[in-house]
């Protein structure tokens, strides 16, 4: 793998890596997390060994995932949006993997006792779509409607299922799982912060010149 | 007079030997015990025990902790207090609290459990508190005065055990069987022992045996919550690789996905396409 460089960048401020090795290589530890099953119990969000001194969990939580399916459209919407994303502002996708990968474990150990397992990349996948769509709907062009009618429906889905709980109980193979809306919230929560932090038109500090 | 002296004299001699003797005996062969029997409990003489079949545990579980009732015929200067034994409870409660496959852990007060109740007790309470498995606790004190003795006997529910005792001694047996009351099988047990040797005096004997008492409890329990984390751990182990064994099913809303439904993540895809194509077009 590559070692990413930075290209030249479309806005101020907003630096693309040349190769996406950041999410290449979280896809690659999505995919060995969940076929293994001894990393999927050594990474998952389970909220009585985090409690019991395994804090690495909440941030290795995403990256379990509880069947094919679920890691697959995951990873799908992950990979094109990380992609896109990380080759026009890498540090912005650094900061939102930061956040949404974080911010859903720390969430759901401080106001969810009842959920004691957690995993999957759905939450950086949804924060990463709705990144792009901001950055991408902020752009000129005639495009920029159609990236803010996809923002449009993420956002929609995302508040009708946080509204009516979400009665999407998915499965996965023979166990049964609620999906988390929370972590799809948090995701496009992250994406917006991120958004606002590197917009292009923020006033940033005056750069001082090095002393001669 | 000489005669009256001497039958005077026997007499003496004869209230001097008896409470010789009495005190000997006093001394001797007192043995004080008190115990709370699970094999009683749960398998009563008039009672057949019933085959136990394959576990279904429903994850999360809720767990009962109870004492099993005291044995008939314990007798002692000092027994197990309800609020020792909620302490002790409590305690072993803690070891199941930190588990991610408990939901909700009941303390059940003692007198919930009827002697001699069985598994036809154990469904009772399972009904009243909505339990799938229980933690129960079984206790066996010896402290006796003989040198050499057998000082403790405990049938548990896998064999049993046979302390040597020394004079004054307090031997003491805690041991915890968790079971799944529906399928009547025992899923695990850890044992605590403690060996409190004695100092007492014939002056100070109650007292001493009595805080002996408390001191052979409190480091059995110890010895038991230490034996339980590993107990538990091992459980969790064999659970995983003896699925034959154990059938684990795991109620919704117990895990959590974050997940994204398919129509969805192919909706992001052809939306995000177009965009991007339109993005292109001259």
């Amino acid at each position: 793998m590559g070692r990413a460089q930075a290209v030249a960048p479309r806005f101020p401020g907003r630096e693309g890596a040349r190769f996406p090795a950041l999410t290449l290589g979280l896809s690659c530890l999505a995919i060995a997390a969940t076929l293994s099953p001894r990393l999927s119990e050594l990474l998952i969000y389970d909220r009585g060994l985090i409690l019991s001194g395994e804090p690495w969990r909440i941030a290795t939580a995403p990256f379990v995932h509880l069947s094919a399916s679920h890691l697959f459209f995951d990873l799908l919407v992950f990979c094109l949006a990380g992609i896109l994303l990380e080759t026009a502002d890498r540090r912005g996708f650094l900061l939102l993997g930061i956040l949404s990968i974080l911010l859903p474990g720390l969430f759901f150990l401080a106001f969810c006792p009842g959920l004691l397992r957690y995993g999957g990349l759905s939450g950086p996948a949804v924060g990463a779509a709705a990144l792009l769509c901001l950055q991408r709907a902020g752009e000129p062009g005639r495009a920029r409607w159609a990236w803010a009618a996809v923002l449009a429906v993420i956002v929609v889905k995302t508040a009708v299922e946080s509204a009516t709980g979400a009665a999407f109980f998915a499965r996965s193979g023979n166990e049964p799982f609620r999906v988390l809306s929370s972590a799809h919230a948090i995701g496009m929560a992250a994406a917006l912060a991120v958004f606002l932090m590197r917009r292009p038109d923020r006033p940033r500090p005056p750069r001082t010149s090095p002393a001669p | 007079m000489t005669s009256s002296r001497s039958l005077l004299r026997l007499v003496s001699c004869a209230i001097v030997a008896c409470s010789a003797a009495a005190c000997a005996d006093f001394y001797a062969k007192r043995e004080y015990r008190h115990a709370g029997s699970m094999v009683e409990y749960l398998y009563p003489k008039e009672q057949k025990a019933e085959a136990p079949s394959i576990p279904h545990l429903s994850l999360p579980l809720r767990v009962g902790v109870a004492f099993v009732p005291e044995t008939k015929g314990s007798f002692g200067v000092s027994r197990l207090g309800e609020k020792d034994r909620m302490d002790l409870l409590a305690r072993i409660s803690a070891e199941f609290k930190g588990l991610s496959f408990v939901k909700e852990i009941e303390i059940i007060p003692s007198n919930y459990l009827t002697p001699g109740g069985g598994f036809a007790n154990l469904d009772q309470l399972r009904t009243m508190y909505g339990i799938d498995v229980i933690a129960l606790v079984s206790y066996d004190q010896v402290q006796h005065t003989d040198e050499g003795m057998a000082s403790l006997t405990y049938w548990t529910i896998v064999g049993a055990y046979v302390v040597k005792g020394e004079k004054n001694d307090t031997s003491t047996m805690v041991d915890a069987a968790v079971f799944d009351i529906k399928s009547r099988k025992m899923l695990f047990r850890a044992p605590g022992v403690s060996h409190v040797k004695g100092s007492a005096t014939p002056v100070n004997l109650t007292e001493q045996l009595r805080a002996d008492s408390m001191t052979g409890f409190r480091l059995a329990s110890d010895d038991l919550v230490v034996n339980l984390k590993g107990e538990l751990e091992r459980f969790q182990a064999k659970v995983k690789d003896m699925p034959q064994d154990y059938a684990v099913s795991r109620q919704p809303g117990y895990t959590g996905g974050g997940s994204l439904d398919g129509a969805f993540a192919l909706f992001l895809l052809a939306a995000g396409s177009l965009a991007l194509w339109a993005g292109r077009r001259p």
